[in-house]
């Protein structure tokens, strides 16, 4: 389980977070919603340790941040984090280099799935064949949690199709994933659970299905409910 | 320790393009240089053996012997020198900074890698050393190269052999590159490994809090010299040269030390704790 507790993040005066606390589990599809700059990006950040806070702790299965919890844990940000030069092949030679956990198989699975073409520069790839790399490369690794940050981002829809496919696909089955996303619509139906940040705090932290079943709303008739009115 | 050389190996490829054309540069620049010094002499020989009928030695009288040490002087031969220096010392910043700055952000993997932080500050530091020992030791090939170029085309009763150590000797750029005596060669590359890690944290401090990272990086390499150097300083204002010069290099190496250990303590604790993406 992934445990943000009571953080603190502030950026000069500008208090982003502000004793932030909840939990992603395992075998779970956790959504983080909130209007941008509202510190999604941030807590992700704080997650993998790129970020100092100011108090607070974060610990993934009960332990706190070190460098074997990197085996475990994978963070697939917005942006293309692999040098601009390297083949999707590098890349991924990179990774398996790196990670005792890199499973290839798994890796090839998604090169045939998203149909990239493994020597292919990552400069020239379009944006939507880029956040297919970013997640070939974190979802190869056969780590317990995920965290991805907007993987629907500015891409086109058959794209979008084709990432919103892979979260019903073996390659999450049982992991734990945090998510941010402005497309709620893309995946609405296969979150578990939702918390929604505002001016910095947990406004709300519900799971889908209760509000589905015992107040018959969707994510979304929540979401307006708490950013709209 | 695998992980370590993994990432220096890495650090090396990316480097590899820099380092052969700084290579082929001074090399080229050189014997460049080499040519024109020899036309240059050759001019003034045949000037004066066509203008006043001079022998060789009357020529070798008013004009000397060409010796490898007037290429030296040159600045075709200094400048690429020049340049190397230059281009290492601003690898010193783009090492890091390329990380957050490139066309993508890179740094976010490094930073990821499930492997100790530490690990990417020492290979980055191995590979400004290894770096600079090429070429290092690349100029030293050169100059072999270019004495032999100098040979064949300056006839050989105008040309004075000069061996590698004696250039070295007598040239300042060269000593200080290339000493003749290990304990020289130990000291200055020590000051030169020293100076790259202040440099090293003064760069985290500046990535792991920006702006004011700047007065600290700036505050720390500042203090870090003034530390090692503060025993020369007192022992020749306050206590009048009271110390033997083996015990001012004795406290100095001391201070050395400590002022590596700390530094290197807070770069640790910069990319474990406090560094930003």
């Amino acid at each position: 389980m992934i445990e943000v507790k009571d953080i603190v993040k502030r950026f000069g005066r500008k208090t982003v977070l502000d004793q932030v606390s909840f939990t992603a589990e395992k075998g779970q599809i956790t959504c983080l919603i909130g209007i941008n700059g509202m510190g999604k990006t941030t807590i992700m950040n704080a997650i993998m340790k790129l970020t100092p806070l100011q108090a607070g702790e974060i610990l993934i299965d009960g332990e706190k941040v070190t460098k074997d919890t990197f085996e475990k844990i994978v963070f697939i940000p917005d942006a293309t984090i692999m040098l601009p030069h390297f083949t999707i092949e590098m890349a991924m030679e990179f990774m398996n280099d790196f990670y005792k956990n890199w499973n290839q198989r798994r890796a090839d699975d998604m090169l045939a799935f998203f149909k990239l073409n493994r020597k292919d520069k990552i400069a020239s790839l379009s944006k939507g064949n880029t956040a297919k790399v970013n997640l070939l490369l974190g979802l190869a690794v056969d780590a317990d949690y995920i965290l991805m940050d907007e993987p629907f981002s500015g891409i086109d829809i058959f794209s979008r199709e084709q990432i919103a496919e892979v979260f019903t696909s073996y390659l999450i089955e049982d992991r734990g994933v945090l998510i941010t996303t402005h497309e709620i619509g893309d995946i609405e139906h296969l979150i578990d659970k939702v918390v929604l940040l505002n001016d910095g705090k947990i406004q709300k932290e519900f799971m889908t299905e209760d509000v589905r079943e015992l107040e018959g709303k969707s994510v979304i008739d929540v979401l307006r409910e708490v950013f709209v009115q | 320790m695998k992980n370590f050389f993994k990432l220096l190996n890495f650090e090396l490829n990316r480097v590899m393009k820099l380092l052969i054309s700084l290579m082929v540069f001074t090399l080229i620049v050189q014997l460049i240089g080499v040519f024109v010094s020899k036309n240059n002499y050759l001019t003034q020989v045949e000037m004066l053996q066509q203008n006043d009928g001079s022998s060789v030695s009357q020529v070798l009288q008013s004009v000397g012997y060409f010796s490898f040490d007037r290429v030296v002087n040159s600045l075709f031969f200094i400048g690429p020198i020049m340049i190397c220096v230059a281009a290492i010392m601003f690898y010193i910043f783009l090492i890091w900074y390329r990380d957050w700055f490139g066309k993508n952000t890179f740094v976010y993997r490094l930073l990821m890698l499930p492997t100790a932080r530490i690990n990417l500050f020492f290979a980055k530091l191995t590979t400004i050393l290894l770096a600079t020992f090429s070429l290092v030791g690349f100029q030293l090939v050169a100059i072999q190269i270019e004495m032999l170029v100098m040979k064949w085309t300056v006839p050989s009763e105008y040309v004075m052999e000069v061996t590698l150590r004696q250039l070295i000797e007598i040239h300042p750029v060269l000593s200080l590159i290339a000493p003749n005596q290990f304990s020289l060669f130990m000291s200055l590359y020590g000051v030169g490994v020293l100076t790259v890690i202040i440099l090293f944290t003064a760069i985290l401090l500046e990535r792991s809090y920006r702006m004011k990272g700047v007065l600290f990086g700036g505050t720390f390499v500042i203090a870090a010299n003034l530390l090692v150097i503060l025993p020369v300083i007192l022992n020749e204002t306050v206590f009048h040269s009271f110390l033997y010069n083996g015990e001012l290099l004795l406290i100095v190496l001391g201070l050395g030390v400590i002022v590596l250990a700390s530094s290197v303590w807070l770069s640790k604790r910069l990319l474990d704790e406090k560094i930003r993406v």
